[in-house]
């Protein structure tokens, strides 16, 4: 306190490195490990109360998120989310739309594009498990009469991690991946051009090691092969400090005229949620 | 005593598909029927390797979400086994047994690392290429690389008379 003009320095450094830090942290935002793999749905009031102290170009955002989206799903970020959020944000979208013959329909090209892997000339033994879960689970929900009971049950299954559980969600999970890559596999002259290097085969193996976390060519793979032909579409709002107040949207569309569905995926720099728009929201 | 349905499904497939059509000079499978999540594998030491008229014994370890996890591979015969990628305990440093991510060594290629879509069977046949063809970039046994690198007749004698030893002969 005897030299304040050194104090005044002091408190200008402080300030700056806090707020260095601010933006640090708000830039590097990790979502919460722990919990359930896929979350009910959240008011996205939570996700500007996570930005209350952070950079203000995230607090200006997430307040004007909130206006056209109200609610959100938290997905878990261990290297799946972006898998995780588009599955289950493809079987939700169907399920709302409360018609059995879209699940079926979808069941259906699962079994198409499960040719990939029998073109793939790997021993069946590897793949019969994910093929299988992801056929049981589409049964369970066909079964499944009403609606709520099946957004329950694509909960729970989504959410099941018991090892001892025959219906372990990884199944699901690797199953999707393993689609994607061999869809990629296959179609190299549609994707080429968009992975690092040009190379497609660096690409899928990384796929394949699942330490690969989803992006946009594996995202853009997943629409043409599941979600495209049935009608839904897929938009990305990108959450990061680019220049706006509103988070960046980005759709891809599907290759039908008439969209009966959209999965609306938060972008956070490394991370997937689901959100969900307000019904009066311009789209 | 845990028992994973899913894993041990995949496991128990897998044990099948190697009995009905084992690949050439290896035979492998559970130590007990109680246990499908520790097995025991016998690899012919190959023709033209110091291993030739050897037979080597392995026992791998897998975990509990396997396939997404890697099984872990230790030589028990012969012990201590002397080559560049073996651990002086015996455990195999391989590229295909590391697991998803973890790449210590960054010039390895992800196609070589563990994959769900790997098996038993591709790390058998790995482990057999990796004894005839060490890689001395990153040993597990420097000693080994060393004299692998340097003295290539010194090494083969030695692994010869481990290999016999543990046959007994």
């Amino acid at each position: 306190m005897e030299d304040t003009g050194h104090n005044h320095m002091d408190k200008t450094t402080s300030r700056d490195e806090e707020l260095a830090e601010q933006r640090r942290l708000a830039g590097e935002y990790v979502p919460a490990y722990d919990g359930l793999l896929v979350s009910q749905k959240l008011s996205t009031e939570l996700i500007h109360e996570e930005y209350a102290t952070g950079d203000i170009a995230y607090q200006v955002k997430t307040s004007n998120l909130s206006k056209d989206f109200g609610f959100f799903r938290k997905i878990r970020g261990d290297g799946n989310c972006g898998f995780r959020a588009f599955y289950f944000g493809l079987l939700e979208v169907l399920i709302e739309l409360g018609d059995e013959n879209l699940l079926k329909a979808q069941k259906t090209r699962f079994n198409e594009v499960n040719g990939l892997l029998v073109r793939s000339g790997v021993d069946s033994i590897i793949w019969e498990d994910w093929v299988e879960a992801t056929n049981r689970l589409l049964n369970l929900l066909i079964s499944t009469k009403h609606k709520e009971e099946r957004l329950e049950a694509l909960f729970t299954a989504f959410n099941n991690e018991d090892d001892m559980s025959d219906e372990h969600s990884r199944e699901l999970l690797t199953h999707l991946r393993f689609l994607i890559s061999y869809h990629i596999k296959e179609n190299p002259e549609q994707y080429k051009h968009f992975v690092p290097d040009g190379s497609i085969d660096a690409y899928c193996s990384s796929l394949e090691t699942v330490s690969a976390e989803m992006d946009e060519v594996s995202l853009t793979a997943a629409h043409n092969m599941l979600s495209s032909a049935a009608g839904i579409n897929i938009e990305v709002l990108y959450l990061d400090r680019s220049i706006g107040n509103s988070v960046t949207r980005h759709k891809w569309e599907p290759e039908k005229e008439k969209v009966r569905g959209v999965i609306t995926m938060l972008f956070r720099p490394g991370h997937y949620d689901l959100a969900y728009p307000r019904e009066n929201a311009p789209s | 005593m845990a028992n994973p349905a899913l894993a041990s499904r995949r496991l128990f497939s897998e044990f099948k598909a190697l009995s009905t059509d084992p690949p050439a000079g290896i035979v492998a499978g559970p130590v007990s029927e109680d246990d499908i999540f520790t097995w025991e594998a016998f690899i012919e030491g190959a023709e033209g390797t110091p291993f030739e008229g050897g037979v080597l014994c392995a026992e791998l370890v897998f975990p509990k979400d396997y396939p997404l996890s890697p099984p872990t591979m230790k030589f028990t015969a012969p012990n201590p086994l002397f080559h560049p990628n073996i651990y002086p305990n015996g455990l195999v440093c391989i590229s295909i047994l590391h697991p998803p991510g973890d790449d210590p060594h960054q010039y390895e290629h992800a196609s070589e690392r563990w994959s769900p879509i790997q098996s038993v069977e591709k790390i058998l046949l790995s482990v057999m290429s990796m004894l005839a063809e060490p890689n001395d970039e990153s040993p597990a046994n420097v000693e080994a690389a060393k004299m692998w690198r340097e003295n290539r007749k010194m090494y083969e004698e030695r692994v010869r008379r481990e290999v016999k030893g543990a046959l007994g002969l």
